[in-house]
C-alpha cells in the first residue's frame, strides 16, 4: 500500500505525496487540503496531523505535512477579484488573513485616494463575506503609518523619565515610529494619566507611576529596561 | 531574488515546455522561495543576530517557538497595561507567525521538489502560466508581498514593547 493510500485511510484529503530526494532517509512531503469548520477551526487539526506523523515515525517513515487551505484560497481569490473589479483605480492587490472566523483584508493601494473609499470598500467586503464563514474584522492598508501604542509610550517614558512632549517625540522617532502630532500625543498621555499609569509634574514633564512600572514589568537580560534606563541616565549626565 | 524569479518566470513562459522552458520554470520557484527566506532571515537578524545563521529547516520551528513566546510576552505586557489595541495586534501577529511558518514549509517543499524531483513535471497551461505540484507560479510570485505584510505586523508588535 502506498503512503498516499495509508494517509487516505486516516481520512485525510491528500492532494499528492512526494518522496524527498534531498535527505538520506525515508521521507515524504504530503500535501494535504485542509478546511475550516463553522467556528473557524482547522480540520484536520494540527494535533491530529502530529499524531499521524508520529505513527509513521514508528515505522521509520518521516512525513512532513504541507497544508493547503482550499476554501480560504478561494475566498481570497474572490476578495481580490471583487476589489480589483470595483476599485481597480485605487487597489493594486489585496490579501486575506483569517484568524478563527475573523477576516482581515490588506490592501496594497495604488494611490492614497483609497483612504476616502475605505468605508465603501468595507461595505462591499461585508456583503461578499456574507456568503462565507468569515466575518470582516478590518481593512488595512499596507502603507499605514506606524503609530506608538500606549505600551510603546509607557516604555519610552520609563527610559526617558521625566520627559516632555518634544523629548518623547524625538525618542519615538528614533525607535522607528511615525512622529505623532502634538494633539494626538497629548490626548494619549492624558488617557494614560487618567488610567493611573503616568503622572504629569507641575513643570509639564511626564513620569511613570508605580502602577505604570508594574504593568511594563522587567527582565533580567542584558537588554533589560532597567539597564537601558541606567544607560539613558548616564548619557544625560544625571 | 523576486526580480530574478520574475525574469525566470517570463523566460519559462516565452519558451514553453517544447522549447526548454521547464528548467526556467523550476528555477523561478526556487528564487521565489529564496525571496521570502531572505525576508524572514532579516526579521530573525533584527531580533537576534545568531538566528540569521540557522538552517532553513529550523525557520518554521523558530517562528512557532521563540517568536511566538516573544509575542506572548508582549501580549502579557499589553494585558497588564490595559492596552487593548496592542493586545489585539499581538493576537493577529501570533496568527501571522503560524501563517508564515506554514508558508515557509510549503515554499521550502516546492523548492526541494523543483530542485530534486525532475520526475514531477511543471505543468504549462499553454498561455502565460504554469504550476508545480499544484501551486501556480502566480501564487509563488505573491509570496513576498504577503510575507512582507505579515513580517511588518510581527515586527511592529515587537517594536511596541521594545524600549
Amino acid at each position: 500500500m502506498t503512503i498516499r493510500d495509508q494517509l487516505k485511510q486516516h481520512d485525510l484529503n491528500v492532494a499528492h505525496v512526494v518522496e524527498r530526494r534531498d535527505v538520506d532517509k525515508n521521507a515524504f512531503f504530503a500535501f494535504i487540503r485542509i478546511k475550516k469548520d463553522k467556528r473557524g477551526f482547522q480540520v484536520p487539526s494540527n494535533s491530529r496531523l502530529s499524531e499521524i506523523a508520529r505513527q509513521f515515525a514508528e515505522i521509520d517513515v518521516e512525513i512532513h505535512f504541507i497544508l493547503r487551505s482550499s476554501d480560504i484560497d478561494d475566498i481570497e481569490g474572490g476578495v481580490r477579484a471583487t476589489l480589483l473589479h470595483s476599485y481597480g483605480k485605487y487597489v493594486r492587490n489585496a490579501f486575506l488573513s483569517v484568524h478563527g472566523a475573523a477576516g482581515e483584508v490588506w490592501i496594497e493601494p495604488k494611490t492614497q485616494e483609497i483612504q476616502s473609499k475605505l468605508n465603501e470598500v468595507e461595505r462591499t467586503l461585508e456583503s461578499y463575506f456574507g456568503n462565507t464563514f468569515i466575518v470582516l474584522d478590518r481593512v488595512r492598508l499596507t502603507t499605514k503609518e506606524r503609530l506608538p501604542t500606549d505600551t510603546a509610550l509607557l516604555s519610552s517614558i520609563r527610559q526617558l523619565s521625566p520627559c516632555g512632549l518634544e523629548h518623547l517625540k524625538d525618542a519615538l522617532g528614533i525607535r522607528g515610529f511615525s512622529i505623532p502630532p502634538d494633539g494626538w500625543l497629548s490626548r494619549s498621555l492624558d488617557r494614560l494619566r487618567k488610567r493611573g499609569h503616568v503622572v504629569r509634574r507641575k513643570d509639564g514633564q511626564y513620569a511613570l507611576s508605580i502602577q505604570g512600572l508594574r504593568s511594563l514589568g522587567t527582565s533580567k537580560t542584558r537588554m533589560s529596561p532597567d539597564v537601558r534606563r541606567v544607560l539613558a541616565l548616564s548619557r544625560r549626565g544625571a | 531574488m523576486q526580480q530574478v524569479g520574475l525574469h525566470l518566470q517570463r523566460e519559462a513562459v516565452n519558451l514553453g515546455r517544447a522549447n526548454g522552458g521547464e528548467p526556467f520554470a523550476r528555477s523561478s520557484f526556487n528564487r521565489y522561495y529564496y525571496s521570502i527566506f531572505l525576508e524572514v532571515r532579516e526579521l530573525f537578524a533584527s531580533v537576534d543576530t545568531s538566528w540569521a545563521t540557522l538552517p532553513h529547516k529550523s525557520y518554521p520551528e523558530i517562528l512557532r517557538g521563540k517568536f511566538k513566546k516573544r509575542i506572548k510576552k508582549v501580549q502579557e505586557i499589553a494585558r497588564r497595561g490595559e492596552d487593548n489595541i496592542l493586545y489585539a495586534d499581538c493576537r493577529r501577529a501570533n496568527s501571522y507567525l503560524l501563517n508564515l511558518a506554514s508558508l515557509m514549509e510549503r515554499a521550502y517543499a516546492l523548492r526541494v521538489i523543483a530542485d530534486y524531483n525532475p520526475d514531477i513535471a511543471v505543468e504549462f497551461d499553454g498561455a502565460d502560466r504554469f504550476k508545480l505540484s499544484d501551486t501556480k507560479i502566480s501564487e509563488a510570485h505573491e509570496w513576498q508581498s504577503r510575507v512582507r505584510i505579515w513580517i511588518d505586523s510581527i515586527r511592529s508588535v515587537i517594536l511596541q514593547a521594545d524600549a
